[in-house]
């Protein structure tokens, strides 16, 4: 069967770099074609022409479509990647001016066993128990780190790294950042360091030998330690409610049409005054819901274990619609790939062809509704905590670190407490039984996250870096603790 | 009563069936923004039952307005009837999932229907020497055709959604 997939995804490729001598396009998936259900891959679009033309590519994969407008010289040759989510079948039309329009499939393979990515220059394979392997090269990796949500464990040699291009390079830096399970066999010290020193999770899972066979028994061994769960929405649900503000507008609306249509009813006998009256107010409100902006609002939520020199985030740009029709979202160019929230949810991503970066979003927006784009990433930090816990109920917290802290708000037995900010090795003691119940929908999303009989330190984040967020923004860093076992 | 009358009482009890469906609306959909519910089905079901209240109500009322003032009062009377519910049936339609196709659909049938009730009620009102028989029978017919809306409103819900 899965012979004659890769027979059937042979023929699909090789019909899709002979489409047009004049106009060549190719469109490649990351790990050969090997994907999960319910995760994202990445579909790698490769645009040639002997003559200067324009049009677009529209790649389709469940509920989710990407649309890049292309203008292209002659002799240009445009290359970009897509992240989509992982179909059995992701559909492309590609459109040029004066060419007929072209359709393709592209069937992906998606397994339901854990994946192990090996790639190995000698093209050697490797077994780990449980997990379905199979065999890339170099350009099977995805340029994208989204793509690694595809693979469960990735195995790679030193020479597949050095052969590999520097935007999959920074790929695979952020999947190690994201705490992803790597192992590299015999790779050069300086990658090895590079990759190591940008591990998430205090790099517990990223290993390296000298071998195939001791990097998959390295593997195998880091099975032991749970994967990193990342903050979900039913996590954060105290902090991702969605925007109630057309509400009490439309309450207001409603209740001004029914006491002008009252007061229509009291003070006149008019027929034509009394028709009338309900069409202006309908219009009156097709006007509003029409001229409504829809608000936008971001959450970020970042956490890291403590001492750890790279945080997880995970991003909402939550945007409420004010009427029925389309509501496009701006991409966010501060953050990472953009995703729609909910997979079950059509949506197109307009994607700049040159920076082969989605720009905006557009979903079917309604009246309450409101519609999300998703980001993940990790950015650098130092938050070195260490708490000890002390008789009578109180602990010590002390910062490890070698940079100071603002005040935070500290987590523990259930309730919450403020935390002064502290310099390089200084410390506080705090009672416990003083913590209070959370003031706000942070407090509570840290009480979601603390560890069970642990603790949790909460700092509010600036955004700086994401210089065109939504003046509703809010972000936070936590820092969760595990308690004494 | 004047045809202005008539009007007012329609547009009056299109302003009661409106407000009680916009009260109900808002009010699930206040419940479902804060459960992080499904707002569109609570549109939904807002204007389901908001087309068949009026389209319960209306033959009665056109039926014994055109018994008791003729076609044309009649027809102004239940127009005034059916649009009083538009400022809530423009915002529960952008709230909620239906074709617009369908929504137009379900208006025409009540203003058609506001039309041909008018006219048979004229109808009954010329074809009875008695006025207070007109009334009597254009009332019974209405609340036949009110409970036979009522009874299939299932059937007619499906075909509108």
């Amino acid at each position: 069967m899965r012979a004659l997939r890769s027979a059937v995804f042979a023929l699909a490729l090789c019909g899709a770099a002979t489409a047009d001598a004049a106009a060549q396009v190719e469109l490649t998936p990351a790990w050969g074609g090997w994907s999960r259900p319910d995760r994202v891959t990445e579909i790698a679009v490769r645009v040639q022409t002997d003559s200067a033309t324009r049009g677009a590519v529209e790649v389709l994969s469940g509920k989710q479509s990407l649309r890049a407008a292309l203008e292209l010289a002659a002799g240009d040759s445009r290359r970009f990647d897509l992240t989509v989510p992982a179909a059995a079948t992701v559909e492309a039309a590609i459109a040029l001016e004066g060419r007929p329009r072209d359709e393709r499939a592209i069937a992906l393979s998606l397994s339901e066993s854990p994946l192990l990515a090996v790639a190995l220059a000698d093209g050697g394979g490797a077994q780990l128990t449980g997990f379905h392997a199979v065999t890339v090269g170099a350009n099977d990796l995805p340029r994208g780190v989204a793509a690694y949500a595809s693979v469960d464990a990735v195995v790679i040699d030193g020479t597949t790294l050095r052969a590999l291009e520097p935007t999959q390079l920074v790929a695979l830096i952020g999947h190690a950042a994201a705490c992803g399970r790597l192992a590299l066999v015999a790779p050069a010290p300086d990658a090895q360091r590079l990759l190591e020193g940008s591990a998430g999770c205090g790099a517990r899972t990223l290993v390296s030998a000298d071998s195939p066979q001791a990097a998959i028994e390295s593997l195998a061994a880091t099975l032991a330690n749970p994967a990193t769960t990342p903050a979900s929405t039913a996590d954060l649900s105290s902090l991702l409610r969605p925007e109630t503000s057309a509400w009490p507008r439309m309450v207001a609306a409603l209740a001004a049409t029914f006491a002008i249509m009252s007061l229509a009813l009291l003070l006149t006998a008019s027929t034509r005054v009394l028709l009338i009256v309900p069409l202006l107010a309908t219009l009156a409100i097709g006007l509003l819901l029409r001229t409504g902006e829809p608000r936008t609002r971001l959450v970020v939520w970042a956490e890291a274990a403590p001492a750890v020199r790279v945080a997880q985030y995970r991003a909402w740009q939550q945007v409420a619609g004010t009427a029925r029709g389309d509501l496009g979202v701006p991409v966010l160019a501060g953050l990472g790939q953009p995703q729609a929230c909910d997979a079950q949810r059509p949506v197109q991503f307009e994607v700049d062809a040159a920076r082969g970066r989605p720009t905006g979003a557009l979903f079917a927006g309604r009246l309450f509704d409101t519609v999300a784009v998703c980001y993940s990433g990790n950015f650098p930090v130092m938050r070195a905590v260490r708490v000890t816990p002390l008789a009578g109920g109180a602990v010590e917290i002390r910062n490890d670190g070698a940079l100071a802290w603002p005040a935070a708000s500290f987590v523990a037995t259930g309730g919450v407490q403020p935390l002064p900010a502290l310099g390089p090795d200084m410390t506080v003691t705090l009672q416990t039984s003083d913590g209070q119940p959370p003031q706000d929908a942070a407090q509570r999303a840290a009480l979601t996250r603390t560890p069970y009989g642990g603790y949790a330190v909460l700092w509010p984040l600036a955004l700086d870096t994401v210089t065109d967020a939504p003046v509703a923004s809010a972000a936070w860093l936590l820092v969760p603790i595990e308690g004494p076992t | 009563m004047s045809e202005a009358v008539h009007t007012r009482l329609g547009l009056l009890t299109g302003l009661l069936v409106a407000a009680t469906a916009a009260t109900w609306w808002l009010g699930a959909t206040r419940l479902s923004l804060v459960q992080a519910g499904s707002t569109d089905a609570v549109a939904g079901s807002a204007l389901v039952g908001l087309w068949l209240a009026r389209a319960a109500l209306l033959p009665p009322f056109a039926l014994r307005a055109g018994a008791a003032q003729g076609a044309r009062a009649a027809l102004v009377a239940a127009l005034a009837f059916v649009i009083a519910a538009w400022p809530v049936v423009l915002p529960a339609a952008h709230a909620s999932t239906m074709p617009a196709s369908r929504l137009l659909l379900a208006e025409a049938l009540l203003l058609g229907g506001s039309a041909l009730l008018a006219a048979v009620g004229a109808g009954l009102r010329s074809l009875f020497r008695s006025i207070d028989d007109a009334l009597a029978i254009a009332t019974m017919l209405g609340i036949a055709i009110a409970v036979a809306t009522w009874t299939w409103g299932g059937a007619w819900t499906r075909t509108l959604s």
